[in-house]
């Protein structure tokens, strides 16, 4: 075809556009990918038996807003880098910096208060073994619904924006796998919570040269 | 056109204006045209065809563009992940080499005396074929055709001679002497 004659017929095509298309899609998307991941915990693990007490607590919220974090850190990067030459904005190594260096120095308290025979038992919890495992799981059906979003726009630096996806699929599944575990100790939490959502931002950033081409 | 003319169209055609979105991608094809030529050697289908599948995706995603950041950088994003595209699916992502040759030699005539003076400085490190090939074809200006001539060898010689002193070049300006395989004077 003629490039001219292509023009033509683009042009008129050219309807109004509202503006927002971005963060519309990755929240829709991210919606669904959350439903499924809550339903898929439920199908597989019970929500913590204390969950309505928890709930009042500090420590619960202290713990969400933790891994919220990260889903916002994934979010805010996912949304540039789904845009033709978007970068991750600045703000958001910062945001996951402050939130990894509070839980950290929370952490660190808590371990250097506890009597030294307390103090694996504080790092390891009763779950370590699965903890960031079963996050990662979590995350798988919200990893394909980011991708999948990402994949729809146009990112151009695919690894960077696989890895924004991964992170918002892994802060969200984070999120939802403290409905399940009641562990609350701020070591065990910056070690184990953040394991499993870095692996998958990791994944992400994996899968996204492959992934994420469109056309 | 500038880019505040040409972001003024994209933001009309956003609102709807079928005219002002005809005249963007009117004024963005010769430029699309240039920049797919330049890389893809000479103009070709090939690079036609990536003239039109990025009209098209600047067409299908201007819901993406951010219209608070300048047009340009986010068109030549879509152009720059189409000619990767491109290179990826057809399997030759670096045999643009020999090409890239030519690109960087028309790049050099704009650059400044200083360059030139660096340039001296590290010509004399090659052997004396590449120095005299690269003399007279960045600093004097020769096309490719002239200085075979000169030297009496093939134009596939020349770019070859040159492409491997360009690589030399870059190892001694890059500080790393040791990559040379040979090719380097003592």
């Amino acid at each position: 075809m003629n490039t001219d004659d292509l023009i033509t017929i683009l042009a008129e095509d050219a309807r109004p556009i509202r503006d927002g298309v971005v963060p519309r899609r990755l929240a829709s998307f991210a919606g669904a990918g959350l439903c499924a991941s809550v339903l898929l915990m439920l199908a597989w693990l019970p929500p913590r038996p204390d969950l309505q007490h928890a709930v009042q607590g500090l420590i619960f919220w202290e713990k969400s807003l933790y891994t919220l974090s990260f889903a916002v850190v994934g979010a805010l990067a996912v949304e540039r880098l789904a845009r033709p030459g978007g970068r991750a904005p600045a703000t958001a190594p910062a945001i996951l910096a402050l939130a990894v260096g509070l839980m950290a120095a929370a952490a660190a308290i808590g371990l250097w208060q506890a009597g030294p025979e307390l103090r694996v038992q504080l790092w390891l919890g009763d779950s370590f073994q699965v903890c960031s495992l079963r996050i990662v799981a979590l995350a798988v059906p919200l990893l394909i619904t980011t991708l999948a979003a990402t994949r729809s726009l146009a990112p151009t630096r695919l690894r960077a924006a696989g890895a924004a996806a991964g992170l918002l699929a892994g802060g969200l599944s984070a999120s939802v796998y403290a409905l399940h575990c009641p562990e609350s100790a701020p070591a065990f939490i910056v070690c184990w919570y953040s394991l499993g959502m870095l692996t998958s931002a990791a994944i992400g950033a994996a899968l996204g040269p492959f992934a994420l081409r469109w056309r | 056109m500038t880019e505040a003319e040409l972001k003024a169209l994209m933001l009309a055609g956003l609102a709807g204006d079928t005219a002002s979105h005809a005249r963007l991608l009117a004024a963005l094809a010769p430029r699309l045209r240039a920049y797919f030529a330049r890389r893809l050697g000479t103009h070709t289908g090939a690079a036609e065809d990536l003239v039109q599948d990025t009209l098209l995706a600047i067409h299908l995603k201007r819901g993406l563009y951010d219209r608070s950041q300048p047009l340009m950088p986010w068109v030549h994003a879509i152009a720059r992940y189409k000619l990767v595209d491109a290179w990826r699916r057809s399997g030759r992502r670096r045999t643009e080499a020999l090409d890239e040759v030519d690109e960087l030699v028309a790049e050099d005539t704009a650059d400044a005396t200083m360059a030139r003076r660096d340039l001296g400085v590290l010509l004399a490190r090659l052997p004396r074929r590449q120095q005299a090939l690269l003399h007279d074809v960045r600093i004097e200006g020769l096309s490719m055709a002239e200085a075979a001539d000169r030297h009496g060898i093939s134009v596939t010689a020349v770019k070859v001679t040159l492409h491997r002193s360009l690589k030399a070049l870059q190892a001694l300006v890059g500080g790393d002497r040791s990559t040379s395989d040979g090719e380097l004077e003592p």
